[in-house]
C-alpha cells in the first residue's frame, strides 16, 4: 500500500496573532495602582534646628564661655517696606542716609520684595566678615513684622542660605537659619 | 423603484474580526513608564486642601515621615487631628498652650515607644503651614514646638524646579 502523499507542499503557514490580552489586563491593573501612589507635587523641607528645651536650663554654666566669643548676630528683618539688614548694634541704612527709617533693601519698582538685591548685600557682607573669626559666621536670624506672610519668609530663607553664580554653581551664604522675633 | 437585495451580501459569511490592541498597548506602555518614573515609595506626607497651600522653595532636601503640625488658615492640626482654631490663639502669649500640651503628650508617648519598642525618637517635627500664615502665628508655633521636645523643625515646602 502506498503511503499517503505528504501534505507538506500544500501546508501553508497560518499566521497566529499575538495574544496580548493578558498583558493588557496587567496594565489595566498596574496603571491605577501607580496613579494612586504617584507624587505629582515634589515636596522639600527647610531644616530649622532650635536648641533643645531641656538643656537650656542645665547647660547654663557651660554656655557662659561662649558668650565671650565674638558674635555677629546677623539679622534680616522682613518688613512691609523691604528688608532691614543688621545686627545687635544697628541696621544698615538704605541709599539715602538722612532718613533712618529707610530699609536696607527697599521694595523694587513693582512693589515686590527685592530678593536679588538682598542677596547681593549679603554676599558683600560675607566677604567682609570672612576671616574675622566670628563664632556664628554661618548663621543668620530671620525676623519679620507680625503680619508678614509665611511665603515671603520661606523665600527669604531661600535667598539667604544659598546663592548661584552665573555658571549655575551653588555656594553657601548663611546656611544656619534661625527665626527670631523683633525685640 | 425599490432596490433589489444585494446578492453578494446575502452569501457573505461573517468572519470573526480580531480587535487590534497593539496601538493601545503602545500607549499603555508609555503611561506605565511615566508613572513608574514618578513613583515614590514614601507616599503622600501631607494632604493639601483649600486652606492649606504650601509655599514654594528652592530647597532640595527630601522630607521624611514624621509628626506633622499643620497650620491652615483656620485651624491648627497635629498629625491631621484638629487641636484648636486659630482664633483661639492668645495674641499676647508666645506659647500656644493647647498645642504645647498636645505635643508634650505625643513626646511622652514617643519616648515610651522608644523604651518599649526601640522606635527612635528623633525630636523632628514637620511644620506644614499655609503660605499666607502671618509671621506672629508662625513664630508662636515654632516657639511652642521648640519648648516641647520637638526642637528639630522641618518646614515643608513645594520644590520649585
Amino acid at each position: 500500500m502506498a503511503f499517503k502523499p505528504s501534505m507538506r507542499s500544500t501546508n501553508r503557514v497560518k499566521e497566529i496573532p499575538l495574544d496580548i490580552r493578558p498583558v493588557m489586563n496587567l496594565m489595566v491593573v498596574l496603571i491605577p495602582i501607580l496613579l494612586y501612589s504617584a507624587e505629582f507635587v515634589k515636596l522639600s523641607i527647610r531644616e530649622l534646628n532650635l536648641p533643645p528645651a531641656s538643656t537650656a536650663n542645665s547647660g547654663g554654666a557651660q554656655e557662659k564661655p561662649q558668650e565671650e566669643a565674638k558674635r555677629l548676630q546677623l539679622t534680616v528683618i522682613v518688613a512691609r517696606e523691604g528688608f532691614y539688614i543688621g545686627n545687635k548694634s544697628g541696621y544698615l541704612t538704605g541709599e539715602t542716609d538722612a532718613d533712618t527709617n529707610e530699609p536696607s533693601v527697599p521694595l523694587d519698582e513693582t512693589g515686590n520684595y527685592d530678593y536679588v538685591a538682598l542677596q547681593e548685600q549679603l554676599k558683600e557682607f560675607k566677604t567682609k566678615i570672612e576671616g574675622q573669626e566670628f563664632v556664628d559666621e554661618n548663621s543668620i536670624i530671620i525676623s519679620a513684622g507680625a503680619n508678614i506672610e509665611y511665603r515671603h519668609i520661606i523665600k527669604t530663607i531661600d535667598f539667604v542660605t544659598m546663592y548661584e553664580n552665573e555658571r549655575g554653581d551653588q555656594f553657601e551664604l548663611f546656611p544656619q537659619v534661625n527665626i527670631g522675633q523683633i525685640i | 423603484m425599490a432596490f433589489a437585495p444585494s446578492r453578494a451580501k446575502k452569501h457573505r459569511t461573517s468572519t470573526s474580526e480580531e480587535l487590534n490592541l497593539t496601538s493601545m498597548m503602545d500607549a499603555m506602555t508609555i503611561i506605565l513608564l511615566f508613572l513608574l518614573k514618578t513613583y515614590s515609595t514614601s507616599g503622600a506626607i501631607i494632604s493639601q486642601s483649600k486652606d492649606l497651600k504650601l509655599p514654594y522653595s528652592l530647597s532640595t532636601q527630601q522630607p521624611h515621615k514624621e509628626l506633622t503640625v499643620s497650620l491652615t488658615q483656620e485651624n491648627i492640626l497635629v498629625s491631621d487631628e484638629r487641636v484648636m482654631a486659630i482664633d483661639q490663639v492668645n495674641r499676647d502669649d508666645a506659647i500656644i498652650s493647647p498645642l504645647f500640651q498636645e505635643l508634650s503628650r505625643r513626646a511622652a508617648e514617643a519616648k515610651q515607644n522608644h523604651i518599649q519598642y526601640a522606635i527612635p525618637f528623633t525630636n523632628e517635627v514637620l511644620v506644614v503651614a499655609d503660605e499666607s500664615v502671618p509671621f506672629h502665628l508662625l513664630y508662636k508655633v515654632i516657639y511652642t514646638c521648640g519648648s516641647s521636645e520637638y526642637n528639630k523643625l522641618r518646614l515643608v515646602t513645594i520644590r520649585e524646579r
